[in-house]
């Protein structure tokens, strides 16, 4: 039986007959390197492993340092979630500043010209417009904030908001 | 425990920023995307690059990741999309012979006899060509069904159960011209 691409083809697909089978495998039995062949051909097919290439034990790792380089960008730098950067830890900081700002700035400059009188520096009377400043700057800022934060949505996370 | 974590559950967590977890599915996933770069490119160097870069990519497009298809699906078609732009792209001198094998330290303690049988797959499945060495190493992997092989290669399922079923045949005849090869050598 001459073993023709075809017969080794359904041979090694298990589609042939147990006659033919039969053949084949005494066929094979006088082919030494063919047997070989054929044993290997479905060794292979038995241990995935056989075929399998290792990279480099630092593969991952390399990986990893490109991810992050790729990751180092300001979408990454303000965490978000659906409700915005605000939310996230990002807000958390953002708002931890602007906190230091307001409290540090009203600190600084009503103790200035306490300090130092002969600057001749302007002192903030209390009455009714002064009064209503800092309201009107707080709920400003926040304005802004939200404004920044929408924007930032739109901006980088198109998919989340 | 993310180890013990199926593939949707650990991209769940990178969506979440665990970076970690991506570092999991990289390990996983690592020898196969290497496997198949390399049968595809057939320079060890190039293979690492080439599958580095589609990690990268694949981390880089998680968030579209549409869940109806396995995720090794997915990164080998990635994988197989860069290894063949590599291949479009790269300069004729990188044409070299593939080598029989690299030095592997985590495979040095195997068996002699399933190092010979590594050795002379490799240099048969070298003289394939590239879409039989592209599919050879889709089957064997294992894990793919001939659906999803096709899913990956972008050609029908029958397509593919034709070439696997030729590639397997010209596998075993470049086979046996090594293994007369190396009878006659050693004559």
């Amino acid at each position: 039986m001459k073993l023709t691409d075809d017969i080794l083809e359904r041979y090694l697909a298990g589609e042939l007959s147990p006659q033919e089978m039969e053949q084949v495998e005494q066929r094979l039995g006088e082919d030494a390197p063919l047997q070989s062949a054929v044993r290997l051909t479905k060794a292979w097919e038995d241990d995935a492993e056989l075929g399998l290439k290792m990279p480099s034990p630092d593969f991952a790792t390399r990986v990893m340092i490109k991810v992050l380089q790729k990751r180092f960008s300001f979408r990454e730098l303000v965490q978000t979630n659906t409700l915005g950067f605000l939310s996230g830890k990002s807000g958390m900081f953002l708002g931890a500043i602007f906190t230091l700002l307001v409290v540090g700035g009203g600190i600084v400059f009503g103790a200035l010209p306490s300090y130092y009188p002969d600057l001749n520096l302007p002192t903030f009377q209390a009455d009714r417009m002064t009064n209503g400043l800092p309201v009107i700057a707080g709920l400003f800022s926040l304005l802004l904030l939200f404004l920044l934060d929408r924007w930032v949505l739109k901006r980088y996370f198109a998919k989340d908001s | 425990m993310t180890g013990l974590l199926d593939d949707f559950s650990l991209i769940d967590r990178v969506l979440e920023g665990n970076s970690h977890a991506y570092g999991l599915l990289v390990q996983r996933y690592q020898s196969y995307a290497y496997t198949l770069a390399l049968r595809v490119v057939k320079d060890p160097m190039a293979a690492e690059e080439v599958a580095q870069d589609a990690f990268v990519r694949v981390f880089q497009a998680l968030k579209t990741f549409q869940k109806d298809s396995k995720f090794s699906t997915w990164l080998y078609r990635i994988v197989l999309n860069q290894a063949l732009a590599y291949m479009r792209k790269k300069r004729p001198e990188y044409t070299s012979d593939f080598p029989l094998d690299r030095p592997e330290t985590q495979e040095a303690n195997q068996e002699l006899l399933r190092e010979e049988r590594k050795m002379h797959l490799d240099r048969a499945i070298a003289g394939l060509s590239t879409d039989d060495r592209t599919v050879l190493t889709l089957f064997y992997f294992k894990e793919l069904s001939l659906e999803e092989m096709s899913e990956v290669m972008g050609q029908p399922a029958n397509t593919i159960k034709v070439k696997v079923h030729r590639a397997r045949t010209r596998l075993a005849r470049a086979l046996e011209t090594t293994m007369k090869e190396e009878v006659h050598s050693l004559l």
